[in-house]
């Protein structure tokens, strides 16, 4: 029994594959179907009964089928620069249609946008509307340099909730109701909690299954995670792995992977650490979708606090807590070109990090756009990466 | 100013000057006594620097500089603005100033803003976060609280305290200043053989650096000097947009493309100057109001999406020119994103445009030259 047959990884897949399904019924119902930002308060829309889907997982979905290129290459063709975020341009040849392959969702009829892990969301949304001729409803998170939100800024989130929320409801046709808000911030905290436990699993030095699995339930995380059956699935998936065997011996190196994985070429980057029998045990992304608080303040300051919402000193405090539960030795960086509020910190971040005693190298790709990557320069820096763990190793008394 | 220092040539001369050597306007302020403030694009709040007793100073990148500094912190490709202005500062081209200043409306502003205090923690970064729900009335308290907060930090700095009078004597400076650039752009296009786009740029670009005390009384007079003369049709009138076009060699071959510049959709020239502080009681209401009354900026959010779109088309449109040049910024993605749309509705109106992709480390503008020549001659 490994972790890849357990019944209940299947549920939660099957559970995250629903998602697109329930938005192709409820468009074929007549209902409007939202697209919507990841790190947009996804118990807004789940308040409401509003059906949404991610476009940023889609493009992460169909750059790992293989359909990164020619979607890339299709927003090229509508007038897209090449170096755009490759989310969004994949986002952009969605919606102009450009789709051959692969899984589809539903074509937005209004786009829920929140820009609180970058201005670019904002600005490929605007798109979005402006070519599509849909509503857009915002929820302006402002980068403010700060380590904590102030109180005003906290304010100005809160004047905005209670406007988005009026606009929401009337554009929903269905009333705001407190009760229905509050039952969609429990399922988001139980699944957030459930999701933080099988997190922590990958603590135990003995932990017998890859932190990269986790990428598979992100889809959840994203687009389900305010139902009431999530946090269920997700526990159960806890107690399915607590219970595996443990590994006969420990990983020879544990890594951190930080950065948006690189879709297109996932296979290739993680072949030579499993050859040299690397274990991954923490990223930056799959804790970033648990959302932690006690009621609305605390969900907008939350909010706040995304990986390129944070400054570089928050954002090496988490990345040092992080790595410390999680037993690292070194950290792969993935420059990834298309994300520029991520990629512009990535080299300090990556210093602090290497002064804190890691080994840390860093390598060139894109997290959809294949023509990003390239092998020789990787294994080279995968090489040096191993040859630093191996150096530590051995000074260690 | 004296009859000779009045002259056009003697007022292009000063603006010139002022644009072209922004570290000697630097030494003159720091002479002076003053302390002087970076103002790192956009919409940099200078009214409440010049009341506090302080020099805004533009910083907008450099001319003529390559990364080498600043490559620790940026990868190659991005944005020039941002790394040639850490770049700057890394080398010491900034040495006098207590403090730069920027908002963070951008995905390259935001690292800029780390990387500025990981690299410089002796010359402080004071950001200013602006909200995007520019015409709902709570984002008016919200950024009059950052301008509040930058206030504190700039007095802590040896700024003077923020008084009303003084607030409103700025705010009245520089609503001149901006009315004054807005009359000569216009003049500008009425008058290619006395100002050629570079000479055009310099007259705009001076009012980074220089203080607005000394520019306001020159430009006012360059304007007086130009109204006086016959105005003439160009021949071949254009639309410049983008983030900025200072380049003088690009400059120059507009001019021998034998192209003027109508009017500019320029983040570092018409945008900055398009909107003024309203009249109000209280005056740090109206800086803030002027912030919120900013649109149709490919930076900022506008609730109707077509907005921005139809308005650099009416532009085109309203200055009477035939064509427009997007000068893009390498790894821009705030034009790149919004390029398509753009360009959609250009070519609805029928419009003729141009894309010429631009860096501050560009130093051969050959092929430009030539699009530009064929631009021209397609639009001759
Ligand atoms: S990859 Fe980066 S730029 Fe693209 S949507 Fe995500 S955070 Fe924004
Ligand atoms: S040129 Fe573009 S990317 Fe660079 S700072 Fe300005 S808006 Fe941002």
């Amino acid at each position: 029994m490994d972790s890849f047959s357990l019944s209940a990884r299947q549920s939660l897949l099957e559970f995250g594959a629903q998602a697109s399904r329930l938005a192709w019924d409820a468009k074929k119902r007549g209902e409007p179907v939202g697209w919507m930002s990841t790190k947009f308060p996804a118990e807004i829309p789940a308040a409401l009964g509003l059906v949404t889907c991610c476009p940023e997982s889609q493009a992460a979905a169909l750059a790992s089928a293989g359909q990164g290129g020619p979607l890339c290459q299709a927003a090229d063709g509508l007038g897209f620069c090449a170096d755009l975020c490759s989310y969004s341009r994949i986002g952009l040849a969605l919606a102009a249609g450009c789709q051959q392959e692969g899984p589809r969702i539903p074509l937005p009829d209004f786009l829920l946008c929140c820009n609180n892990i970058c201005c670019n969301m904002l600005q490929w949304y605007q798109n979005l509307a402006r070519t599509l001729h849909i509503p857009l409803f915002l929820l302006d998170i402002p980068y403010t340099a700060q380590d904590e939100p102030d109180g005003e800024l906290i304010e100005y989130l809160r004047r905005q909730f209670y406007s988005l929320t009026r606009q929401l409801a009337a554009f929903a046709g269905r009333p705001w109701r407190e009760e229905d808000f509050r039952r969609a911030c429990r399922g988001a905290l139980a699944s957030a909690r459930a999701w933080q436990e099988v997190g922590r699993l990958l603590e135990d030095p003995l932990c017998p299954w890859d932190g990269m699995e986790l990428f598979d339930y992100m889809p959840v995380l994203v687009s389900r995670r305010c139902e009431a059956e999530t946090a269920g699935l997700l526990e159960e998936l806890g107690r399915q792995l607590a219970a595996l065997p443990p590994s006969p011996a420990p990983a020879r190196a544990r890594l951190m992977l930080e950065g948006t994985p690189c879709w297109p070429h996932l296979r290739q980057i993680l072949e030579p650490l499993r050859r040299a029998g690397i274990q991954i045990t923490a990223d930056t992304i799959t804790p970033s979708l648990g959302f932690f608080y006690r009621d609305l303040e605390g969900m907008l300051r939350a909010y706040c606090g995304t990986i390129n919402g944070s400054t570089l000193t928050k954002g090496l405090e988490s990345r040092r807590q992080l790595c410390r539960q999680r037993g690292v030795d070194g950290i792969l960086i993935h420059l990834n070109r298309g994300c520029r509020p991520w990629s512009g910190v990535l080299p300090q971040l990556g210093r602090d990090l290497s002064g804190e005693g890691w080994a840390v190298v860093s390598f060139d790709g894109d997290q959809a756009d294949p023509g990003g990557f390239a092998q020789a320069p990787y294994a080279t820096r995968v090489q040096g990466l191993l040859e630093m763990l191996e150096e530590r190793k051995e000074a260690q008394p | 100013m004296t009859r000779e220092t009045r002259s056009l040539p003697a007022l292009l001369g000063w603006f010139e000057q002022a644009a072209s050597d922004p570290r000697a306007q630097l030494e003159a302020a720091l002479a002076r006594g003053e302390k002087a403030v970076g103002c790192l694009p956009y919409f940099a709040p200078e009214e409440l620097i010049h009341a506090m007793g302080m020099r805004p100073f533009g910083l907008w990148g450099a001319q003529g500089l390559s990364s080498s500094l600043s490559a620790r912190y940026f990868p190659p490709f991005y944005c020039s603005l941002a790394r040639l202005s850490l770049e700057l500062a890394l080398r010491g081209g900034l040495r006098g100033l207590c403090a730069v200043t920027g908002t963070l409306l951008c995905d390259t502003l935001r690292p800029l803003s780390q990387n500025w205090a990981a690299a410089l923690p002796e010359l402080p970064f004071l950001p200013l976060a602006c909200p995007q729900q520019r015409r709902e009335p709570f984002a008016l308290p919200y950024y009059r609280s950052q301008l509040e907060k930058l206030a504190r930090r700039l007095k802590a700095l040896g700024g003077r305290p923020l008084t009303l009078e003084a607030l409103e004597a700025s705010l009245r400076l520089y609503n001149s200043s901006r009315a004054a650039r807005r009359q000569f752009v216009a003049l500008a296009g009425q008058h290619p053989a006395q100002i050629s786009p570079l000479a055009r740029c310099q007259v705009l670009k001076a009012a980074l650096f220089a203080p607005a005390e000394e520019y306001l009384p020159r430009l006012t007079a360059l304007n007086q000097e130009l109204t006086a003369l016959p105005a003439r049709r160009p021949a071949l009138p254009v639309v410049v947009s983008g983030i900025l076009c200072d380049s003088p060699d690009l400059l120059r071959a507009f001019e021998s493309a034998g192209l003027t510049v109508a009017a500019d959709d320029l983040a570092m020239e018409s945008r900055s100057f398009r909107v003024d502080a309203p009249p109000d009681a209280d005056p740090l209401q109206s800086l803030a109001r002027r912030f919120c009354a900013q649109g149709a900026d490919p930076l900022l959010y506008d609730p109707d999406p077509g907005l921005r779109p139809r308005h650099v088309a009416e532009l085109v449109g309203r200055s009477g020119a035939r064509g427009l040049v997007l000068v893009l910024q390498q790894f821009c993605d705030v034009e790149e994103m919004e390029w398509p749309a753009l360009k959609a509705e250009l070519d609805r109106r029928g419009i003729p445009s141009l894309v010429i992709g631009a860096d501050q480390e560009t130093a051969d503008w050959g092929q430009a030259a030539t699009r530009l020549e064929a631009f021209a001659e397609e639009l001759g």
